[in-house]
């Protein structure tokens, strides 16, 4: 488990991180969601004890980070701006790597390399972006680590590559039960791979929650009624969007969908109907409610 | 603490791995450089017993780059953001890198600095004409070493302290020369505000106005023995034009515990670096303005030497040079100029600062009687003095008698007749006290020099120095008089050894007539109260000299030069002709002949002073003479039998 407690971090006049805690179970996929320069680089990289923070601190499985080797055996990080000794392949990585990590497997790499058409003694130099980014991804997979964070692991990388890094990623966490930390300034992104979310905005996360329960316990419902009727008429539905056009309503409600769907059967509709929403409706919804514009955090 | 975690070879093979390349062009460039160097001091043929500073050339040169060079290479990642994210985050710790880093660079220098040794033993043991004792080997070994591991501990220190590889260099810079800078300028800008006396109570000159005994020198002080670190000392030996050896056992175990001292300081840095400062001089802008003030220090004192005497406008250059000094700082070291108010208000307060700390530092403010020095018998170390009166000039000798002492450093009195009418001689003296020296050019009359000339070639040091000055004039110079020989001295030769029992003066006339005069010999000789024993002694050298390396010698000038058929000779060419073979086939033939006869050919090829020895001697010298021979005739005979070509 990662516990990170009242962290702060300054560069200079700037507050990037400011009183955050967060803790992120076994076993996740946990999706860290923010506008750039919001601090999630800054983040990672203290976790992954690279940066010191200035205030708080951070344990993974009870202990500190921070030099801390052992504990370093089983994290690795793939920073946003990749980095890859010049000259080098595949193989060459993957010695540097096995030198330091204990259960580095390089024929599991050279498995991963092979599903992805990727030659193990060809210059990474040479590669275009998407390939770098899958060389980096499954440098890391090999490193057998139990943590794992990717910074904007999908920035610029096409459709078809997301996928099949996606689908790696899904079948190493089916395989060892890893937890994976993504970060991304696009929600998008992270929706159909993410456990759970957390957005961080100005330094702090802002809101956090298991997604699926999320979508479970936020839907969105049109609604008509005969004669007249306003956001009254849905007293006791924790109703976090209403709107009305014409005769048709259409509300963002949150809470249990069977019991809400009693409530408003009770009321005789014309129409009624329940839409799926986005993340990213979910989360405009949610910060509306706390009071931000969506915009300006994403 | 495990010591044994503290250091991951596994990390440094990887570590060394990723920059192999430049490594390795790094790492030959001093052996390989530095052989090719050594082979071309060869080249002249000449038998060249070479000291440390003649083989340490370019090492001391790569003092400078190599370890700087390694340091970075190692620690390379600390520079960039991508490589921090990439280190930062593997399973290995900061205290960890930093001494993998420093053991691996420590072991890199030794081994460079062993091969570059290891090489130049083989040279010499290979290249017939060059000789260097072992223990030079060793000295070099040892200074080197350190020298580099010294540097390269000193730019971990600035790659701790330092976001960017300018602002390491410039750290590093600091470290190694600001202080002893300071103080060798300190020193030598105040020497000026000295007045050197000597106090003799044996003298018998008074000086008028003087303290009794005590007369005033005019020596200045030239510089006061220094024990700064190699790096320093290097460049402060090039500035005051010293050619002592770089090696020094005070600075060595000086280097030696600021070289532990410095890995504590930088492994304790090492692990408090915030790594985010990348890419930038300084986490805090006046820091990096702070050590900005200092490097403009050497500046602003060479400036303020340059334009002391400059009336105003010479102040406002100043003032420009800086400015502009500390805009191209920032560029160089940040980028960018930035706090521009902030910048000017440091630049006005460091030069308020500095600029009248320039003066104090040049010796401007000094005021009131100079500052006295007394120099006795007991505290004079030793007295250099230059040989050129007795026509031996860029020759010194150490004189440590106190007679002479007396003799060099009493004052002249003279009267005005005699400031007319006498003859006096300059000679250049450098007295060794105080730990520092002192130097002036002493005048001295024809009876004082007469009285000087005496002492001073009776001297054990003067006849020491006469040896060695020998100790280089061997089996070459001999080898290019036999390439000077025409038919009639071979002729003469051949004759001479046919008539063993003729007078051994019209022996070697002849053959001393047109044969090549050794210049430094003859003068030798010339000036000859040089004692009988330090002529046989020279004698018995050039035997040893030439019966070991003749054979060699000869073969590699008859078979490893161009032979042509005709015999010239050229200034700057050798060129050996058959007479070479001839002669070496006479000399080879003379080892069944009478052993006496063999010493005396021999010892004309060798040397003039031979022959002056037996024209001159009388006959109790030559008794002590054959003495010698017949003792040493037997190995003079093995050897020639079978040279020895080790």
């Amino acid at each position: 488990m990662i516990e990170i407690k009242n962290v702060s971090k300054r560069y200079g006049d700037l507050e990037v991180l400011s009183n955050l805690n967060c803790t992120i179970k076994d076993g996740l996929i946990y999706g860290l969601v923010g506008a750039n320069g919001s601090g999630k680089s800054t983040l990672l990289r203290i976790v992954n004890g690279i940066y010191l923070a200035d205030d708080g601190d951070v344990k993974i499985d009870g202990e500190d980070v921070l030099d801390n080797s052992e504990v370093k055996q089983n994290l690795v990080f793939v920073p946003d701006d990749l980095f890859f000794y010049s000259g080098y392949t595949i193989y060459d990585m993957g010695l540097f790597y096995q030198a330091l990590y204990k259960k580095f497997d390089m024929k599991y790499l050279e498995r991963l390399a092979k599903t992805l058409k990727l030659d193990m003694h060809k210059k990474i130099g040479t590669f275009s972006k998407g390939m770098k980014r899958q060389c980096a991804l499954i440098l890391a997979i090999a490193t057998n680590a139990r943590y794992m964070f990717f910074d904007e692991t999908f920035d610029g990388v096409d459709p078809v590559v997301r996928n099949v890094i996606k689908k790696i990623l899904a079948n190493h966490l089916e395989e060892t039960n890893a937890t994976i930390v993504l970060t991304s300034h696009n929600l998008r992104e992270l929706e159909d791979i993410a456990d759970n979310l957390g957005l961080l905005h100005k330094g702090g996360i802002l809101f956090e929650g298991d997604i699926d329960e999320i979508k479970t316990n936020m839907f969105k419902v049109q609604i008509s009624l005969k004669g007249d009727f306003d956001k009254e008429t849905f007293e006791g539905i924790d109703m976090l969007n209403f709107k009305k056009v014409g005769s048709i309503a259409t509300m963002i409600v949150k809470g249990d969908k069977e019991k809400i769907g009693k409530q408003l059967e009770k009321l005789k509709p014309i129409i009624l109907d329940y839409l799926p929403l986005s993340l990213e409706e979910i989360f405009i919804y949610q910060m509306e409610v706390l009071g931000y514009e969506f915009s300006e955090i994403i | 603490m495990n010591l044994a975690k503290l250091f991951n070879g596994k990390y440094l093979v990887q570590n060394l791995k990723k920059s192999r390349v430049t490594l390795a062009f790094v790492l030959l460039i001093l052996p390989i450089l530095n052989l090719l160097i050594f082979c071309m001091q060869t080249s002249t043929n000449k038998i060249s017993v070479l000291a440390l500073n003649d083989i340490s050339g370019l090492t001391t040169f790569g003092m400078y780059i190599i370890p700087i060079i390694l340091s970075l290479i190692l620690f390379s990642y600390v520079f960039k953001r991508k490589s921090i994210d990439f280190i930062g985050s593997m399973p290995i710790d900061r205290k960890t890198i930093f001494t993998t880093n420093t053991v691996g660079g420590i072991l890199i220098i030794t081994a460079l600095i062993g091969i570059t040794t290891l090489l130049m033993i083989g040279a010499s043991a290979i290249l017939p004409n060059i000789y260097i004792p072992m223990g030079i080997f060793l000295d070099y070994f040892v200074l080197f070493t350190l020298s580099y591991i010294f540097v390269f501990v000193v730019c971990n220190i600035g790659l701790s302290l330092a976001g960017n590889v300018a602002t390491t260099l410039v750290i590093t810079a600091l470290i190694l020369f600001l202080a002893p800078f300071l103080h060798f300028v300190y020193q030598n800008s105040h020497y000026y505000y000295e007045e050197v006396y000597y106090e003799c109570d044996q003298c018998a000159i008074s000086d008028t106005g003087a303290e009794s005994g005590k007369y005033q020198t005019g020596l200045t002080r030239e510089y006061q023995t220094s024990h700064y670190t190699t790096p320093a000392e290097a460049i402060i030996e090039t500035l005051r034009n010293d050619t002592t050896s770089l090696y020094n056992d005070v600075a060595l175990g000086r280097m030696a515990l600021l070289i532990i001292l410095y890995i504590l300081v930088g492994f304790v840095l090492f692990q408090r670096k915030e790594l985010e400062i990348c890419e930038i001089s300084f986490k805090n802008i006046k820091v990096h303005m702070l050590v900005k003030s200092l490097t403009m220090i050497p500046m602003l004192v060479f400036i303020y030497e340059i334009t002391r005497d400059a009336d105003f406008i010479g102040f406002l250059f100043t003032l420009a040079i800086l400015l502009i000094y500390s805009f191209v700082y920032d560029l160089i070291t940040k980028k960018s100029i930035s706090h521009v108010r902030l910048n000017l208000l440091f630049f006005l307060g460091t030069l308020v600062i500095l600029y009248p700390f320039s003066g104090w530092l040049l010796g401007d403010y000094e005021n009131g009687s100079p500052r006295r020095v007394t120099l006795t018998e007991d505290n004079i170390e030793k007295v250099e003095v230059d040989l050129s009166f007795l026509d031996r000039p860029e020759e010194t000798i150490k004189i440590t008698d106190k007679t002479v002492y007396n003799l060099l450093l009493q004052p002249e009195e003279v009267t005005e007749e005699e400031a007319v009418t006498k003859n006096y001689y300059s000679i250049y003296i450098e007295v060794h006290a105080n730990n520092s020296i002192y130097d002036t050019y002493i005048s001295i009359d024809e009876d004082r020099m007469k009285q000087l000339k005496e002492m001073i070639m009776k001297s054990d040091a003067y006849q020491n120095l006469s040896k060695a000055s020998l100790e280089n004039i061997d089996v070459a110079t001999l080898s290019e008089d036999y390439a000077k020989l025409t038919d009639q001295d071979i002729a003469l030769l051949k004759s001479a050894i046919d008539q063993p029992d003729q007078e051994k003066s019209t022996f070697y006339l002849p053959i001393t007539a047109y044969t090549y005069q050794n210049h430094e010999l003859t003068e030798e000789t010339y000036y000859s109260n040089l004692t009988d024993t330090l002529n046989q002694t020279m004698v018995e050298r050039y035997n040893e000299v030439w019966n070991k390396y003749r054979k060699e010698h000869s073969d590699a000038r008859c078979n490893w030069m161009d032979i042509i058929d005709e015999y010239t000779y050229e200034t700057n060419t050798y060129a050996i002709n058959e007479k070479c073979k001839e002669i070496l086939s006479i000399l080879e033939k003379q080892t069944t002949n009478s052993k006496e006869k063999l010493y005396r050919i021999t010892a004309h090829f060798e040397n003039n002073v031979y022959l002056n020895y037996y024209t001159n001697l009388d006959a109790e010298a030559l008794k002590t003479l054959n003495m010698a021979n017949s003792e040493t005739d037997e190995i003079v005979e093995e050897e020639v039998v079978t040279p020895d070509v080790d």
